[in-house]
């Protein structure tokens, strides 16, 4: 994806403040690198994860830096650190901020690329297969009333996210809706 | 769920029935979508897709339940945003003006539990006596807990499954993850499942025959999850698992078959676990 350039960076914490605004939940200037947030961590058991460094990063300006890291993609979004840390930092929400800088930056995964392709094709993440169409005819249930049922839908769908640059975005990383 | 556990909604829809609960669809909705990764990828495009929901059941006149943790975090959170931010609706807003729609604020998201929860005293009876239940509770039904706001009725789960004699066990890993969010399930697989292994480990040691979760993704993983484990050979004998409208629909006796439990992926035999 060397082709792709960033876009320029808004700061992670007004991006946050924008989004969480009352919810008393804190940016990073507050950390003090306690470490809680590490040591609650249960992707941590496992993998070089440590909202500790990527906050620090950030901190410091070098977001840049924390794209590029496999485990910026190993958290599960549990919030255990959110909810843990003596400071009220939002820090999963942090991270899911770092992560979409990341995304827009040209670092997005490949499988996490298809989720995205199936959402702006389907209006769901994942794909209605023939087989589970199937069986829920065989219980008694009605296809889903959704987007995969209804043409308006979908186009309203695919229209947001041609707005919000979404659809741009993903055609960058060669995805095409059709 | 409608396109993974079509059990589970067969389950909710005639608990519904049975508690005198009209369901209306939402016609035309989307993907809530999804917290964890469509989130991660971009907030806005999240935030503008999942108010486009609360919307369209806006202009229905309908408040929302969801029987998944994922599209409850999604559209909470959303409705909380908009909500307590009239500059973030006002832009919300100017999306959605351009396809026909607004939002005002005016639907309420609540968690299929919470439902249960009012309708307590309808489970209360001996049918499940006995029954050893592991609760996996979750994480996105609870936290982050400032914007969730659940305080105290944190513990659902345990008080509804004993409100059929059922036991809840208590195992270390209660409050730990079941890997599969964030994209985590997508991305690093084996990752996502270490933390299922551990936790049905967990679950196994402190006696439960069965796992009970309120979350279709959870659902997922516990139940693909653990099939996969035993395929890679990392795990003997599974738990069953059973989506909370699933054990709802136990409790108020109806058969397996009515309630989808043959469509998922480990074999729950009634009769063979407890008193079920």
């Amino acid at each position: 994806m060397e082709t792709l350039k960033p876009k320029p960076s808004r700061r992670v914490s007004s991006i946050l403040l924008e989004l969480l605004g009352e919810t008393g939940y804190k940016g990073y200037s507050v950390c003090d690198q306690c470490g809680l947030c590490l040591s609650v961590c249960p992707s941590g058991f496992w993998t070089a994860l440590s909202m500790l460094r990527i906050l620090r990063l950030a901190r410091l300006g070098s977001e840049e830096r924390v794209y590029g890291l496999d485990e910026l993609w190993m958290c599960t979004t549990c919030y255990t650190c959110q909810d843990s840390c003596p400071h009220g930092i939002a820090t999963t929400d942090h991270l899911r901020i770092l992560r979409n800088l990341a995304f827009s930056s040209g670092y997005a995964l490949k499988n996490h690329i298809k989720v995205a392709y199936n959402l702006l094709k389907y209006g769901h993440a994942i794909p209605p297969k023939d087989e589970i169409l199937k069986i829920r005819e065989e219980i008694g249930l009605d296809p889903p009333p959704t987007t995969i049922k209804h043409d308006w839908a979908l186009k309203q769908v695919r229209r947001l996210f041609e707005m919000t640059g979404f659809g741009k975005l993903l055609e960058r990383y060669g995805v095409d809706h059709g | 769920m409608p396109l993974r556990y079509p059990g589970v909604e067969l389950a909710t829809r005639i608990v519904f029935e049975r508690l005198g609960i009209r369901l209306e669809d939402i016609e035309g909705a989307s993907c809530c979508p999804a917290p964890g990764v469509i989130g991660s990828f971009d907030l806005k495009s999240w935030l503008v897709a999942s108010c486009r929901n609360l919307a369209l059941a806006e202009k229905m006149n309908l408040d929302i339940v969801t029987c998944c943790n994922g599209c409850y975090a999604t559209l909470q959170e959303a409705n909380h945003i908009v909500k307590s931010n009239v500059r973030m609706l006002e832009k919300v807003n100017g999306y959605l003006n351009r396809i026909g729609l607004s939002y005002n604020g005016g639907v309420d998201v609540y968690h299929v539990v919470e439902v249960l929860e009012d309708y307590s005293d309808m489970f209360i009876s001996d049918r499940l006596d006995g029954l050893k239940i592991a609760p996996h509770y979750g994480c996105h039904y609870l936290r982050p807990s400032k914007i969730r706001g659940h305080g105290k009725k944190a513990w659902f789960l345990h008080r509804f499954i004993s409100l059929s004699k059922a036991k809840p066990v208590e195992y270390d890993e209660l409050w730990m993850c079941c890997g599969a969010g964030g994209g985590v399930r997508s991305a690093y697989k084996d990752l996502s499942l270490k933390y299922t292994l551990r936790k049905v480990e967990s679950m196994k040691k402190a006696g439960a025959e069965l796992i009970v979760t309120p979350c279709v993704f959870c659902h997922l993983q516990f139940d693909i999850g653990q099939y996969e484990l035993m395929e890679a050979g990392l795990l003997g004998d599974p738990l069953p698992v059973l989506h909370v409208t699933q054990l709802a629909g136990l409790m108020l006796g109806f058969g397996t078959e009515k309630i989808g439990v043959g469509l998922n992926k480990i074999v729950f035999e009634a009769g063979k676990i407890g008193n079920t």
